[in-house]
């Protein structure tokens, strides 16, 4: 405070006002009272029938400071012993990181296991891609890939098949092996531009007493049909 | 040994509670006087339920020890003023009547009884303080905190009762 114009001499020496109650006592005799570490040398002697009072505070427990301990055990046994013995302790599980590994192991391997069976199911449905049914028909005998199931789904998306027109492009379902029908019904510009006559359409015929095919794969009621739609007729 | 005692083993709770309990009854026999021993059993209720949730190491499980003793007799204090009742222990341990010759009777025999006699006769949180200290052992930082008080009120509050403590027993006319 010797700034703003004033200097040192001027501030009023004010004596240290220690709190009156409190100064008594020093710092240090009250802390080792306090800790239990006895009255320090050359401390006050007026603390000295305090030291004794907090002495006799701290003295070896009476008889009656004792009871209740079996209240107290049953307590326990009935909230943290019983639980306890029911849950095994990590010391105490057996070989708990192998039981862990276990049930991951255990679990890829359900996996696993989950996978390729639905694989196989998928592969003798004759529904998986191109290679990877040729590929579980060379290994677990699914049936061969077929080209005209991929053939039909293109058209069902593209729309109704139109009835047979009598042009080149025109196929029966039994025309040829699938290799080839599926490079003759892909030969040529994009269907979708040509001209609707000039549109390849897949017409499943059945020869004259043949049995009607049972597979899930070949719907002559959908795709034989000589129907033409009402908008393109 | 509180870990241990977390871990269910008994032999090691029964060692708490030796160490622990007669620390206990000698504080809540002075905030408590009439209702100790049930604050006591209540406060090891309470605690044993939540020990395998505590953590921390054994200072701060006294310190929780205790701290849970306070606020039984707290919450007990404010379930019998909501009645009505004005029981004698509900009074401020400063306002209870002493026996004019209860320092007397502590010069006499100092055992721990009549110690407990001569604290009772502080006000209610020098007392607290300087049991806190000399029988639960805490530092004073968790005294604050178990009193919610700052650190610098509880060593005031320990330097008046201890002067106090001094006035009784001069008064008494005790010079050891």
């Amino acid at each position: 405070m010797t700034g703003g114009g004033v200097s040192g001499s001027d501030m009023p020496s004010l004596p240290w006002t220690a709190r009156p109650d409190v100064s008594g006592v020093e710092d240090t005799s009250v802390e080792a009272l306090l800790s239990g570490s006895g009255l320090p040398a050359g401390a006050d002697p007026e603390l000295r029938p305090v030291a004794d009072v907090l002495a006799a505070l701290s003295a070896r427990p009476a008889g009656d400071e004792l009871t209740g301990l079996a209240a107290a055990r049953a307590e326990f046994r009935r909230h943290v012993a019983g639980p306890a013995q029911m849950r095994p302790s990590p010391r105490r599980r057996p070989g708990g990181l192998a039981s862990r590994l276990g049930v991951k192991v255990g679990a890829a391997t359900a996996l696993v296991i989950m996978t390729l069976g639905g694989a196989a199911a998928a592969a003798y449905a004759g529904v998986l891609p191109g290679s990877w049914q040729q590929f579980a028909h060379r290994t677990i005998g699914a049936p061969a890939y077929r080209a005209d199931r991929d053939r039909r789904a293109g058209a069902a998306k593209a729309g109704p098949a139109v009835p047979h027109s009598g042009h080149p492009a025109h196929q029966t379902y039994r025309s040829g092996p699938p290799a080839r029908r599926w490079s003759q019904h892909h030969a040529g510009p994009p269907h979708h531009l040509l001209p609707p006559a000039a549109r390849p359409f897949v017409h499943y015929t059945r020869p004259p007493g043949a049995r009607p095919v049972r597979n899930a794969l070949v719907r002559p009621a959908r795709y034989g049909t000589d129907r033409r739609p009402a908008a393109r007729a | 040994m509180l870990a241990a005692a977390q871990h269910g083993s008994e032999a090691a709770f029964t060692r708490l509670w030796l160490d622990a309990n007669p620390a206990l009854v000698r504080y809540l026999r002075v905030i408590a006087p009439q209702a100790a021993d049930d604050a006591a059993a209540d406060t090891w209720v309470q605690v044993v339920r939540g020990l395998p949730r505590f953590r921390g190491d054994e200072a701060a499980w006294r310190a929780w020890l205790f701290t849970t003793a306070r606020r039984r007799v707290i919450d007990a204090s404010r379930r019998r003023s909501r009645r009505r009742e004005e029981p004698l222990d509900d009074l401020p341990v400063a306002a209870l009547p002493v026996t004019a010759d209860a320092a007397d009777e502590a010069m006499e025999r100092l055992g721990t009884r009549s110690a407990i006699t001569l604290l009772a006769r502080l006000p209610r949180l020098q007392a607290e303080v300087i049991l806190l200290r000399v029988v639960a052992g805490l530092d004073t930082d968790s005294v604050a905190r178990l009193l919610e008080r700052s650190p610098g009120a509880v060593r005031v509050a320990a330097h008046r009762g201890l002067r106090r403590l001094a006035e009784i027993l001069t008064e008494a006319g005790v010079t050891l």
